[in-house]
């Protein structure tokens, strides 16, 4: 059994909708009260990422999981809940404290148009977070490790001095990478990295993802709506609807034993070069936003199998015998 | 009789004094009710073809010789009230960004309406109706409600439906759509798709479907072109395409799909990446990343020739064919 | 693994530099402007070499020379462009009244870019309460009319101090009201940029590794918002010569022992119909074709630093 490296429990987050304080007063029944819309983006996550393993988490948008990778990160604060990185607790701690883990845990983005300061060449981009966090080496040793990453990266060290725009997509997604690598860091949090790339992009970048990790011992978070993806790369999928992991399995047994409703569908929905895999599972509606805590199973109102139960309590992750566990009154009653 | 047929089409862009080639000669048809795809990364130019299709190139780029036959009108040569009876009522786009297309200002309904009634005098009850009945056609739940909503407050994979519902208003013969999936999550992408389908097969609506992932493509298109930096590199059936990839690039896109790697290995990538417009290389494009590559390939530029699959311009195709036909004679 | 030397990919286009020159090449009119310009500072930089008389010479300002009209008029060449009502050279005069007006100009706009690009970055990066607030300030600053503010605080200045400390301080204090008269129009237009930018990725990058609020705005957000920045600043700097102009042309500018164009616009302008058109007319045209070529400079650079036109 590998060691947990970060454990996440509970963890919740809403965010106001409405932003002026003038805007939260309503007039109800003759008289004005004080009401604030908010977006349940995570409602309870619990989940924890081991040594040296990619933990893939999946799921359509607007299902909290770029907010899960921004609370890890500490760009949001979460509502509720604990983050621990190791042993000591990461959530509501300030910029100042946080500075120790920054260096451990770094983040590559989804658009590789933006994640890149358009205004600093590539040098710039990755000589200010080594000499910020490295203050004693000599300019000398600061080059010679920006020459080296880039190489590591594939690109050549010689166009350094060019700016983000004169790359094309997939480079820019290596630098971003070099730039993440550029502070050692053991953990990485990946938000759909290759959302913006094409196919044959994706294999390159995914690939140089995968040497890394196996250089550098890197754990991986890995967030992508791909589930083609996850297959190669995933060592842990967590299936993710409506801020609530819905199922948690090693990556063979999910692909090859999908138990959660909204994991079959996900799965079916894949677009395969054969053709006689079986018809898509046809989900009914969209992910609807949730603007309220959800009562009962988050995934009640598109699933097929749905009983009063389902509507009235929220389902518990429970283990299964294959190591997955899935959060289904449907599996728990046998029913599925 | 084609539907469509582009026949030598040579697209360059004029820039800084420079004529820098984006299509190269490019040849295709299209029939009555087909479907095909377009496939390649980004910059091979399949969506400056999309744009060719209904004249809509922009400066710096224009078209420079060939022509783009509509039935036996040229495309290529009409002036701008011609272009605009043809864009729309008989070749309609779909772009892959949904919010680039609809107004934000506008509810759905106004937008759906409006563009009934400017072609078409209609009253706008009638015109209501008509787009009512086209957005259930594209299977949104309550369309009386979606009328009079915003394109912000429907979810990305709605958009597109409501995309494809504005452009069936008009009972086009062809539909480009330029990466109609790529914004979108794969679930959604795949209903999609099925709409796109099932649309083309019951008007006998043509489809060009633009894409760089032949996984997309496979369910959808009848045949497919494969692009590569401005040229189209291989033409034929899809599902020979996917069985039997002639060439190398072909072969390079399939086989950077996920799927076609075992699981927890390498996927097998294509070295390096499409060149630009201006660092065009000689003879056959491809030949820096290809691993065949000869020194043939390095200078002179493969014309197609037919591998019994498809119809593919590659040396190496063409070498291991005439190969194939010695040694058969051999053998005789 | 190492990558190969062959696998090692190279970018794509030429420099964003490149682009901006060839586009400047491809505008006459932008490089007439600046060109002009250019000439402007370079005057105004060796005024004191360039002119034919001192300005220090006792003999200077002679009223025996007073309003002898221009040499193509006189056929009189010591005068190339005549003398004022005092008898002075004008063109002397002309050179120091733009080394003084464009001072003013560059200091004034110098004080709001400073106090507008911080006020705009905080707030905008901030947000929230001290967001409010510094726009609030803005927006109450905005609903003055700027003249009106200057010419009350002059009015106030030179009848508090008397008139002959003022004229010795009028330059230190033009500049001051000009420059706290208008940053709101930069803070707004930095934060409305800041706004946008706050959303990209870049910025979350950057707060992953760790860097401090002052780092991110100065380091990261600035030098993408300078485009609308170097725009305002082009055009700010011909509206602040305007404004001094015409806070001279009233009266409460520069004294007329040491005129900037403006007041000497003002001064020529009462022998305007008395046959001595020279005096105001010239002054008049040299600060026009400078503000011209400010103007045309803004446009081109507004044009040109756009990321949006810049794609294509």
């Amino acid at each position: 059994m590998s060691t947990p490296l970060i454990q996440i429990s509970g963890l919740e987050k809403a965010f106001a909708t409405k932003e002026s304080w003038l805007g939260q007063w309503r007039f109800h029944r003759g008289k004005f009260k004080k009401h604030q819309d908010s977006i349940h983006a995570l409602n309870g996550v619990n989940l924890t990422i081991n040594q040296g393993e990619t933990l893939c988490v999946v799921g359509e948008t607007g299902c909290g999981k770029s907010t899960l990778a921004r609370a890890i990160m500490g760009l949001i604060n979460p509502s509720a809940g604990e983050i621990h990185y190791l042993d000591q607790r990461i959530d509501h701690l300030s910029d100042q404290q946080r500075m120790l883990f920054r260096r451990r845990m770094q983040m590559v983005f989804q658009n590789p148009y933006a994640s890149l300061n358009p205004r600093m060449t590539v040098y710039q981009t990755l000589k200010e977070p080594i000499i910020f966090h490295n203050p004693e080496l000599s300019l000398a040793q600061v080059d010679q490790q920006i020459d080296d990453l880039l190489e590591s990266v594939g690109i050549s060290a010689s166009s350094s001095d060019r700016y983000p725009h004169e790359f094309s997509g997939g480079q820019r997604q290596r630098i971003s990478l070099a730039r993440a690598l550029s502070v050692e860091p053991d953990f990485i949090v990946a938000d759909e990295p290759l959302s913006a790339l094409d196919v044959s992009v994706q294999a390159q970048v995914l690939n140089l993802m995968m040497d890394k990790q196996e250089e550098r011992n890197l754990s991986y978070l890995f967030i992508t709506h791909d589930l083609a993806v996850v297959e190669h790369f995933a060592t842990r999928v967590a299936v993710m609807y409506l801020g609530r992991i819905c199922e948690l399995a090693p990556t063979n047994t999910l692909f090859n034993q999908p138990k959660h409703p909204y994991t079959r569908a996900l799965l079916s929905a894949i677009p395969r070069l054969d053709s006689n895999t079986a018809e898509p599972i046809r989900l009914i509606g969209e992910v609807p936003v949730p603007t309220e805590q959800p009562i009962g199973c988050v995934f009640q109102a598109r699933c097929p199998y749905a009983n009063q139960r389902c509507y009235d309590e929220s389902p518990a992750m429970i283990a299964q015998e294959d190591t997955s566990s899935v959060a289904c009154h449907a599996i728990e009653e046998k029913r599925l | 009789m084609n539907l469509l047929s582009v026949s030598n089409l040579h697209v360059n862009f004029h820039i800084k004094k420079h004529e820098l080639a984006a299509l190269i000669d490019v040849s295709f048809t299209l029939n009555r009710g087909e479907r095909i795809a377009i496939v390649g990364e980004s910059g091979a130019g399949k969506s400056v073809l999309g744009f060719s299709i209904v004249n809509l190139i922009s400066k710096p780029g224009y078209i420079h010789s060939g022509s783009i036959k509509l039935e036996n009108k040229d495309i290529s040569k009409m002036n701008l009230r011609q272009l605009q009876e043809i864009r729309g009522k008989r070749i309609a786009m779909i772009f892959q960004d949904p919010m680039m297309t609809l107004n934000p200002v506008l509810t759905i309904g106004d937008q759906l309406v409006e563009t009934i009634r400017s072609h078409t005098r209609i009253a706008y009850k009638d015109a209501k109706n008509i787009a009512i009945q086209k957005l259930q056609h594209v299977q949104i739940s309550s369309p009386e409600t979606r009328f009079n909503q915003y394109p912000h407050e429907l979810s990305g994979g709605m958009r597109q439906r409501v995309i494809i519902a504005s452009v069936l208003l008009l009972n086009p013969d062809i539909i480009i759509a330029d990466e109609p999936t790529t914004a979108l999550d794969v679930t959604i992408q795949a209903e999609i798709l099925q709409l796109l389908l099932s649309i083309c097969e019951d008007n006998g609506v043509a489809l060009v479907l633009i894409s760089h992932d032949l996984g997309v493509v496979s369910k959808v298109a009848e045949r497919t072109l494969v692009m590569y930096a401005g040229r189209i590199v291989e033409e034929g059936p899809t599902l020979e395409i996917i069985n039997d990839p002639q060439h190398p690039y072909t072969q390079g896109l399939l086989n950077a799909l996920p799927q076609m790697a075992l699981p927890g290995q390498r996927l097998n990538q294509i070295q390096g990446s499409m060149p630009s417009l201006s660092e065009r290389p000689s003879g056959c494009a491809f030949h820096p990343r290809c691993p065949y590559a000869t020194e043939k390939c390095q200078q002179e530029q493969p014309s197609f020739i037919n591998s019994g699959v498809s119809s593919v311009a590659c040396f190496i195709v063409e070498d291991m064919l005439n190969e194939f036909a010695d040694e058969e004679e051999a053998y005789l | 693994m190492k990558y190969t030397r062959k696998d090692l990919m190279h970018p794509l286009s030429d420099s964003r530099f490149s682009h901006m020159w060839s586009g400047f090449i491809g505008d006459k009119l932008a490089i007439l402007a600046l060109i002009i310009f250019a000439f402007y500072c370079l005057v105004a930089l060796l005024a004191p070499l360039l002119t034919p008389y001192d300005v220090n010479d006792v003999n200077f300002m002679d009223l025996m020379n007073a309003e002898i009209a221009p040499s193509w008029i006189t056929q009189d060449y010591h005068f190339l462009l005549g003398t004022d009502a005092q008898g002075r050279d004008l063109l002397t005069v002309i050179l120091y009244g733009t080394r003084l007006s464009l001072t003013i100009g560059i200091c004034a706009v110098l004080i709001q870019a400073t106090l507008g690009i911080c006020i705009g970055l905080v707030a905008g990066y901030l947000g929230g309460r001290i967001d409010n607030f510094l726009m609030r300030c803005a927006d109450i600053q905005l609903s003055f009319s700027n003249m009106m503010v200057a010419i009350i605080f002059l009015a106030i200045v030179q009848s508090l101090f008397g008139l002959a400390v003022y004229q010795q301080l009028a330059m230190v204090i033009l500049i001051l009201v000009i420059g706290l008269s208008e940053w709101p129009l930069f803070a707004r237009t930095i934060r409305a940029s800041v706004l946008a930018e706050k959303q990209q990725e870049y910025v979350d990058a950057a707060r992953v590794m760790g860097f401090g609020s002052k780092r991110i705005m100065f380091r990261h957000i600035l030098p993408n918002t300078l485009s609308p920045i170097l725009v305002i600043f082009t055009i700010q700097i011909a509206n602040a010569i305007i404004a001094e102009a015409a806070l001279s042309f009233l009266g409460l500018g520069m004294p007329s022992t040491e005129p900037s164009l403006g007041a000497l616009i003002s001064e020529g302008f009462s022998y305007m119909f008395s046959g001595s058109w020279w005096i105001c007319v010239i002054p008049s045209v040299t600060l026009i074709i400078l503000i011209l070529a400010m103007n045309l400079l803004g446009d081109w650079l507004r044009d040109h630093l756009n990321p949006k036109v810049y794609k294509d």
